[in-house]
């Protein structure tokens, strides 16, 4: 059956689905490999932490293919003219909000609910053995998050993630005149950030189904072991911790036990997330959110240039890209390590990805731009260092906490740069 | 205005930190061919014929125990666990201050002690820097480049807020001072007014001290940071350190210890990185005679040469409390005391102390070895005869030397028979019984603040840099042209030797001075003089042929040098290090493949720094997964770019990357970013 055509204002409006769809996946990925132990944890033996790396890195890699998936997403909006869509809505979102496989976004830790959860949203489209297997998943996660997962949203009109696609790709090629040529050197390419595969401007509907194919090969791929896809990788982690398909299953305990779904702000608390009111942890919730909404705000800024210079663009997605390996994740780290308090005794806290109704972009011309961005990541380095200096980390954590706020500080003089970059 | 005037803030910490990788500084085991930028693989032992490995086995073995003693350590070797990488295999580099504060404030018009109650004592001082060694095996390169240095307290609502912060230059350890516990460095850098912000006066605390430093600041060319890290030791021994990666740990093991310094006031003249003023040294060589003085110190070289860091460990590791050679431990050695500085100004006299007096080495408690009652003299005198005019007493006390920074002021009343003797005599540090501890001479003082100095190949097959240097005589720019001498020193390893192979035991290997000749292929020099005119400032045109790590020293009239071995814990001297010529211009694109560019590039950081994967996993075993070999490309492409050269973001951390090398990483990158999707 051949996909629906969808019309304009449905297209972009199913693109940004899209890109919320692809983000928040880049979210619950990160937060279930912060979760996960390292040598040296308390329990964890030598050959555990060689497998709990191996999955972390396992994880990571897809999360930042997600974030590739995101920001070919934001093209193919920018392509259409629309703006670009770095929003997505807070977690938990109940199971039917982005399709009919029948599974919530959560943040959780790693273990074989998370690992099964991930592997079934990233299931082929074709039948196979998933189906079932990932039916039972849908079932065992409603009945454990029954506060939230059932809760109505408005169903979209596609079952699956492919399906998505499916009705975007069918659209660009139905309708290849709904791509403006224009808006070409809007768009982000392999110009400005070292995208893999390279990224060329859309401006054909063969353009556009060509990175739609990306997205859907690399996520769903094919069942085969040695497929590169995301569901390969999750495939390989679930059959080494499912006693159903493992004859030796991995029973440790993989991660730190953090709450799911954490929250530091009581106005983003619905059913079903963990409001966290420990002062230390609070303080570095927040100081992670505002870093994460830093990122975006920079990559907005990036998809919506205000007479920004190509070699300003570059800088601009230099200082978001080294955010994440020097901000976002040792800081994500650590929140799994901070005792959530005493409303969750023997749990931990967690990053919790919160933005607020509508990200609030950067305005005026490519000066004043980078002046504010560069303010704003030397306030968060400035109230890193507070927070370390008022706040009780725990003594165990104390290290990487001055460790991660020395990481933020050297980031200071990249964003300062951005004023510096020539035109 | 001088880098001692008020005013000046004290600050101080017991928990600073310093977190370096050590499989570089080839302590044990020659392991690294510096010159080239390569591991040595097999590492190299005499009598040892190790097999190669791959880097999951040399990564292995780094983290492996072997047993060593020093060289020349004949007929009693110290024998000890340890490892290939040393202490610290998965250090970052990371140097802080840890929870420095505000002790006192110096102001003009203040008291002769410093000032605890204004508003900034107990503000947190935040510093944060990477430690990178120009030669890693060396002692004498050490380079902290930093991120940031901030005071952090109440504003004027009572709320924490930035005070003050900015981006100091590079610092380098002088006087590195191994006859303290643990050892110790003195450091200096300033932060310019363009890169320095203080806190709006609206909302900062009503401090004097702030607003002195902001007037002098503005007055002057910024600020101007000097402090020492000392007692810095491991919590973690080698057995315990191996003990975690077995049980795969990426374990770290950094220094903590004390911090202890002043924050001042830059004149915008002065060096940036070293002190200026009438320097007192121990009166014998290199700046003077032996037996100069009819009561000098013995003013021998210490016993052990040093050069390695494993050799500042051997000297300046305490005793335990209580061991029978505590007592020997805490027996005043003149030879002991460090330089200092003086500062002349019209009503009193600023001494420099910051690392001069030692801590008795068994002593925990930081108490200062007690050399009785020092004053400090201004001598004169001709045809033999000596006058000599005390001008104060030198109180070096450890609780005396915490409250002033390592600043001392000897109050200097007009019309006194020492004001009058300061302009033509020469200051001394003298014990009670007439013991000269330190001397002034009439050398003049050569210094540079480009202590490490890059030089990278160009096409046309040689390296250039340039060295300035600056020529004071007793703390002002000289007024008559100075003919230095120059000499071009090399770093040398040399290979240990094996006991035992199975198990592992070896004598450590060690490093050495090598003088470069003139007519030797590697010689960068100029000249072999080189005369500096009136206001004391010249520029050195290095040219090299040659990679490796070398030194210059700076040989000023009248000094009494080793002509076979300099003494760098004193001399004057800079570092240059000259990246290897690799030029990979020729190497067609096909050949450029995964394999090639780790083996000519990140093998080496893969073995010798693992921290780095940790932020950046290396790529794939093999390039059969192009998707994963293009994604790493494209996050070491954002690494290695120039935008991050000169900051505390650049990569490698280590600085080692020659630009050959550095075009190759970008290169591939390209092609691979290229290639995939395309």
């Amino acid at each position: 059956v051949d996909p629906p055509v969808a019309s304009k204002a449905e297209l972009v409006s199913l693109l940004r689905q899209a890109a919320e769809l692809e983000h928040g996946l880049c979210c619950q990925y990160l937060y279930a490999a912060f979760t996960l132990k390292a040598g040296g944890d308390p329990g964890l033996t030598a050959s555990q932490a060689a497998l709990t790396a191996q999955w972390r890195q396992q994880i990571t890699r897809v999360a930042v293919q997600e974030m590739y998936h995101l920001l070919l997403a934001n093209d193919m909006l920018i392509a259409l003219d629309a703006a670009p869509h770095f929003w997505r809505p807070n977690f938990p979102e109940p199971k039917s909000h982005y399709s009919q496989i029948g599974l919530p976004s959560v943040l959780a830790p790693f273990g074989l609910p998370t690992a099964q959860r991930f592997m079934c949203w990233e299931k082929p489209e074709e039948h196979g053995w998933w189906d079932k297997y990932c039916r039972k998943v849908s079932a065992a996660e409603t009945a454990r998050l029954a506060a939230f997962a059932d809760a109505e949203d408005a169903a979209p009109r596609y079952r699956t993630i492919g399906q998505l696609y499916a009705i975007v790709e069918a659209s660009f090629q139905t309708h290849p005149e709904w791509i403006d040529p224009a808006q070409a050197s809007r768009q982000v390419t392999t110009e400005y950030v070292p995208f893999s595969p390279k990224v060329d401007p859309i401006t054909t509907a063969t353009d556009a189904s060509r990175y739609v194919e990306i997205i859907v090969e690399e996520g769903e791929g094919t069942p085969d072991w040695d497929s590169n896809s995301h569901f390969a990788y999750y495939h390989q982690i679930v059959n080494q911790l499912d006693p159903s398909v493992s004859p030796d299953p991995l029973t440790f305990a993989a991660s730190w036990p953090t709450v799911e779904n954490p929250v530091y702000r009581v106005a983003d608390a619905p059913p079903g997330s963990s409001l966290i009111e420990d002062p230390t942890a609070v303080a570095v919730g927040l100081l992670f959110d505002d870093l994460y909404l830093l990122m975006l705000q920079t990559l907005i800024r990036l998809f919506e240039p205000g007479g920004e210079t190509p070699a300003q663009r570059r800088a601009l997605a230099n200082a978001a890209l080294a955010l994440m390996p020097l901000g976002i994740k040792p800081l994500g780290i650590l929140l799994t390590r901070i005792p959530a308090g005493a409303n969750y005794p023997d749990q931990y806290a967690g990053p919790s990805f919160e933005l607020p109704p509508a990200i609030e972009s950067v305005e005026g011309d490519a000066a004043a731009a980078a002046g504010a961005l560069g303010e704003r990541m030397r306030e968060l380095a400035t109230r890193a260092r507070i927070i370390g200096l008022t706040n009780a980390i725990p003594p165990q954590l104390q290290y990487s906490y001055d460790e991660t706020v020395a990481r933020l500080e050297t980031l200071v003089p990249l964003f300062d740069g951005l004023v510096a970059t020539p035109a | 205005m001088t880098y001692l005037s008020r005013p000046r803030l004290v600050f101080f910490a017991q928990d600073a930190m310093t977190n370096p990788s050590t499989a570089n500084n080839e302590n044990v085991i020659h392991l690294l061919d510096a010159n080239n930028v390569e591991v040595l693989n097999p590492p190299v032992v005499v009598g040892a014929d190790f097999p190669k490995m791959d880097d999951a086995a040399y990564r292995a073995w780094m983290t492996s125990l072997v047993t060593y003693a020093d060289p020349g350590t004949d007929p009693q070797p110290d024998w000890q666990p340890t490892m290939p990488g040393y202490w610290n295999y998965y250090g970052d580099h990371l140097t802080t201050f840890g929870s420095a504060k505000v002790t006192g404030a110096l102001l003009a018009g203040g008291g002769p002690d410093a000032d605890t109650t204004d508003p900034l004592v107990g503000t947190n001082v935040v510093f944060n820097a990477k430690l990178v060694d120009l030669n890693p095996a060396d002692t004498f390169c050490s380079q902290l480049i930093a991120a940031t240095f901030k005071l952090m307290g109440p504003g004027a609502d009572g709320k924490p807020v930035e005070l003050l912060a900015g981006s100091p230059t590079i610092a380098y350890t002088r006087w590195l001072n191994f006859m303290r516990p643990h050892a110790a460095g003195n450091f200096q850098s300033v932060i310019p007014n363009d890169a320095l912000t203080f806190v709006e006066k609206s909302d900062a605390p009503a401090s004097p001290a702030l607003e002195a430093l902001r007037d002098g600041a503005r007055a002057g060319g910024g600020l101007l940071l000097r402090y020492c890290l000392y007692f810095l030791q491991a919590k973690q021994t080698m057995p315990q350190m191996y003990d975690r990666f077995q049980a795969g740990e990426i374990a770290m093991n950094p220094k903590f210890g004390c911090v202890l310094g002043t924050l001042g006031v830059w004149n915008g003249q002065d060096l940036e990185s070293g002190p200026v003023g009438r320097m007192l040294y121990q009166p014998g060589p290199p700046f003077a005679a032996r037996h100069a003085h009819p009561k000098a110190a013995a003013a021998d070289a210490p016993q052990r040469k040093i050069k390695s860091h494993e050799d500042v460990a051997a000297v300046s590791a305490p005793e335990p409390e209580g061991a029978p050679a505590a007592a020997a431990a805490t027996t005043p050695n003149p030879t002991a005391v460090w330089p200092a500085v003086a500062i002349v100004e019209p009503d009193r006299i600023l001494l420099d102390l910051l690392t001069t007096f030692p801590e008795q080495k068994h002593s925990a408690s930081r108490a200062k070895v007690d050399y009785g009652p020092v004053d400090l003299v201004v001598t004169s005198g001709e045809d033999g005869t000596e006058n000599v005019v005390t001008i104060g007493s030198v109180p070096y006390d450890r609780t005396t030397y915490e409250a002033g920074g390592g600043v001392i002021e000897i109050p200097l009343p007009a019309g006194s028979p020492a004001a009058g003797a300061l302009e033509q005599g020469l200051l001394q540090l003298r014990q009670a019984d007439g013991i000269v501890l330190l001397a002034e001479t009439e050398i003049v003082e050569v210094e540079t603040d480009d202590r490490c100095v890059y030089l990278d190949f160009g096409d046309d097959g040689v390296a250039r840099g340039q060295v300035r240097i600056n020529v004071f005589a007793r703390g002002k720019p000289i007024t008559r042209p100075v003919r230095i001498r120059l000499e071009q020193w090399a770093d040398e390893m040399s290979p240990g030797e094996a006991n035992s192979l199975d198990p592992l035991v070896v004598i450590a290997c060690a490093m050495s001075d090598r003088l470069v000749q003139p007519n030797a292929p590697a010689y960068a020099l100029p000249a072999r003089t080189w005369t500096v005119p009136a206001g004391g400032r010249a520029t050195l045109d290095l040219v090299a042929r040659k990679p490796g790590c070398f030194k210059i020293r700076f040989i000023a009239p009248g000094m009494h040098v080793d002509p076979s071995s300099p003494n760098f814990a004193f001399e004057y001297f800079t570092n240059f290090r000259v990246l290897p010529h690799d030029d990979y211009s020729s190497v067609p694109d096909e050949k450029i493949t995964w394999e090639f560019i780790y083996d000519e590039v990140f093998s080496y950081y893969n073995v010798l720094y693992p921290i780095m994967a940790t932020i950046i996993p290396w790529g794939p075993a093999t390039s059969s997964d192009p998707e994963r070999v293009a994604q790493f490309a494209s996050l070491i492409r954002q690494a290695v770019d120039e935008s991050r050269a000169g900051t505390a973001l650049a990569m490698p951390i280590t600085r080692e990357l020659s630009a050959g090398k550095r075009a190759l990483v970008q290169r591939w990158c390209d092609l691979q970013l290229a290639a995939v999707g395309s």
